[in-house]
């Protein structure tokens, strides 16, 4: 059996911020220039009537309007958003997917929601692969809805130093995305690999949850601890070995690009160096969407999936490694050979 | 191709806990019963809805891990299995769809052993009249079987929302936010009862389930629903239901709380496993161990 991205969807909100805007409302002076250290230029931000389902239900319809699939014929739908927001709520329950289901009429579909902070796509995407090969269902759709921008609103009314746990919070933008996965693959159009791995020493050092200093959601990440290279050097180990225990090496598996979870440029560049002493080689080139983007969470990879194939960075029979850095930690490897995928203009 | 319960767990209800307090103790309790040791374990699920401080990020699952020191770094501590976690949510239902999606993962990659801890608590750790959940842990250690256990998975859910909503209102808490939750109920109990009842009927035929010769394991705190399910679809309740009736609503952790109690029965009989949760969701799947001879 070979699984594949059948399909993918993806909204952006019209409005955006740029960093220059957000820098210059901070209470104090930045002695770095936060755009050049993570190639952040603007974010899209979605307005006060968008919420996590609004953004996760265009998603999905742009993703069906690209797939052969009806809402009917989905068998899986498996929510993987962070902000779980609708107006001032963050809901614990209902699911936002039966929300989704019943949203788009996908009524046959088994549903539920997955959390794994910024790995929250990916893993949805491990757990549909194994269900589709554990015969359980033929297909369905992964997709998340990210409304983070409500975190760099905290940040802003509160980072009052250089050393604040919420600077990270001020490179977020919302995104929505999805993608159907199906069993009709081949040699030439697949997802051979899926693994990831969670080393939990770190698992405290990125916290969200309400702040109590000003109403909202904060973010407070230890940046330096957990961007260490004793902890860079965990995804170069795990690459190592997941391509090792198939009788491959990332080198021999030719990768045209690797998609790394959208942090920053300078984190990638950093990741990329202490990878390139564990492994012995350059990295495939990086695709970024930063720039417009910034980090959109658990839909960054798919974000710029899904511009690179816009702009015709990529397209069928590109080989692609997508590598998550999630808070938990969450690494991994997701091999994926695309076939020919619609995209809307 | 199945999934056996190896060993199972809980913590008691005590409501000045939180949940990741309950989980480590439940999920402690659950692997001093055993000779797995913690590298010897590929997943860890967390299906707990309700958390301490509203946390969203990171996994419920990987604070859990750490707490358990399970793969902490395997390049300063090398362990046999790179252990995945992550959070599934399905409100009550969230252990039913763990078992069903560890059961997929175990197979589908060849792996061994699932930890699935559940349970929830109010945000503020502490009792809060407002909440009716008790405090509380549940955990289910599971190992990949090609003969025996749980099996034969189903859901269905209305097709318009019912039941308990469950939500953090950032606009009426404000700086309380970190520590309240709100809940809301629009069970309409007649239609629940009714759902029920038609889809665990289907599954029963659907699989031929004999009623008769097959216990019912309900993860609901409702006692008369779970008794006129009992008695409508003729089937004996499984022994651990007293002890689950018993001691209200522990939502997430009725299930693993339920099967633990239940844990000699398993050895004697099949038991069919219904979750009811928001959705309405009905989930059902059966649990058979074979005889030993």
């Amino acid at each position: 059996m070979t699984i594949r991205f059948e399909s993918l969807g993806l909204y952006l909100p019209e409005r955006t911020e740029t960093t220059a805007d957000i820098v210059s409302r901070l209470k104090i002076q930045t002695p770095f220039d936060l755009s050049k250290i993570t190639g952040i230029e603007r974010r899209h931000v979605s307005e006060d009537s968008e919420s996590t389902l609004s953004l996760a239900l265009n998603a999905a319809r742009d993703c069906l309007q690209n797939s052969k699939y009806n809402a009917e014929d989905l068998d899986c739908i498996i929510s993987c958003s962070i902000s779980r927001r609708i107006d001032s709520k963050y809901h614990f329950e209902p699911t936002m997917s039966i929300l989704i289901k019943n949203d788009l009429g996908a009524q046959q579909a088994m549903n539920f929601d997955i959390s794994n902070a910024c790995a929250g796509m990916l893993t949805g995407v491990y757990i549909l692969d194994s269900l589709i090969r554990s015969g359980a269902v033929q297909n369905g759709m992964v997709l998340s809805g990210e409304r983070n921008y409500a975190g760099s609103e905290t940040a802003e009314r509160e980072i009052d130093s250089i050393f604040h746990e919420q600077f990270a919070s001020l490179t977020v933008g919302d995104a929505a995305t999805a993608v159907i996965l199906d069993d009709c693959g081949t040699e030439d159009e697949t997802l051979s690999m899926v693994e990831l791995m969670t080393c939990a020493e770190p698992a405290d050092l990125c916290l969200g949850m309400p702040s109590l200093e000003t109403p909202g959601v904060a973010l407070y990440t230890k940046n330096i601890k957990l961007h260490a290279a004793t902890n860079l050097q965990l995804w170069p180990y795990m690459a190592k070995k997941v391509f090792a225990d198939v009788g491959s090496s990332l080198e021999e598996e030719h990768f045209d690009y690797l998609i790394p979870h959208q942090i920053g440029t300078r984190f990638s560049q950093k990741s990329a160096e202490v990878a390139q002493k564990v492994l012995g080689f350059d990295l495939p080139e990086m695709l970024h969407s930063l720039e417009d983007c910034g980090n959109t969470s658990s839909t960054s990879h798919f974000v710029v999936l899904y511009q690179a194939l816009q702009q015709g960075l990529v397209h069928k029979g590109t080989k692609l490694l997508l590598v998550p850095a999630a808070s938990g930690v969450v690494t991994g490897c997701v091999s994926v050979t695309l076939g020919d995928l619609k995209v809307s203009a | 191709m199945s999934i056996i319960i190896r060993s199972s767990g809980i913590s008691e209800a005590n409501n000045t806990i939180g949940y990741i307090e309950h989980a480590v103790m439940a999920a402690s309790a659950c692997l001093n019963n055993t000779t797995t040791r913690l590298d010897e374990i590929d997943l860890l699920v967390n299906v707990g809805n309700y958390r301490d401080n509203n946390l969203c990020e990171p996994s419920v699952a990987a604070l859990i891990q750490h707490e358990l020191g399970i793969n902490l770094n395997p390049l300063k501590h090398p362990v046999k299995s790179h252990t995945f976690s992550f959070d599934l949510m399905n409100g009550a239902c969230g252990m039913l769809s763990a078992l069903q999606v560890v059961h997929a993962i175990l197979h589908a990659k060849g792996l061994k052993r699932a930890l699935i801890v559940s349970g929830d608590c109010h945000p503020s750790t502490k009792s809060s009249a407002d909440f009716p959940i008790h405090h509380t842990g549940a955990t289910l250690l599971l190992e990949r079987s090609n003969v025996e256990g749980f099996s034969r998975f189903s859901f269905q859910t209305t097709s318009s929302f019912e039941g308990q909503s469950g939500y953090l209102d950032l606009d009426t808490h404000k700086l309380h936010s970190r520590y309240s939750v709100s809940l809301e109920d629009s069970t309409d109990t007649e239609n629940q009862f009714s759902f029920a009842k038609k889809v665990i009927q289907s599954h029963i035929e659907q699989h031929n389930i004999e009623p008769s010769s097959t216990k019912l394991l309900v993860s609901h705190h409702d006692a008369s629903l779970v008794n006129r399910l009992g008695s409508t679809l003729g089937m004996t309740l499984a022994s651990g239901m007293d002890s689950l009736l018993s001691i209200g609503n522990i939502h997430t952790a009725g299930l693993g709380f339920g099967l633990h109690k239940s844990i000699q029965e398993l050895e004697q009989s099949d038991v069919l496993c219904v979750s009811i949760g928001s959705g309405v969701t009905v989930g059902c799947a059966l649990y058979r161990q074979m005889v030993q001879s």
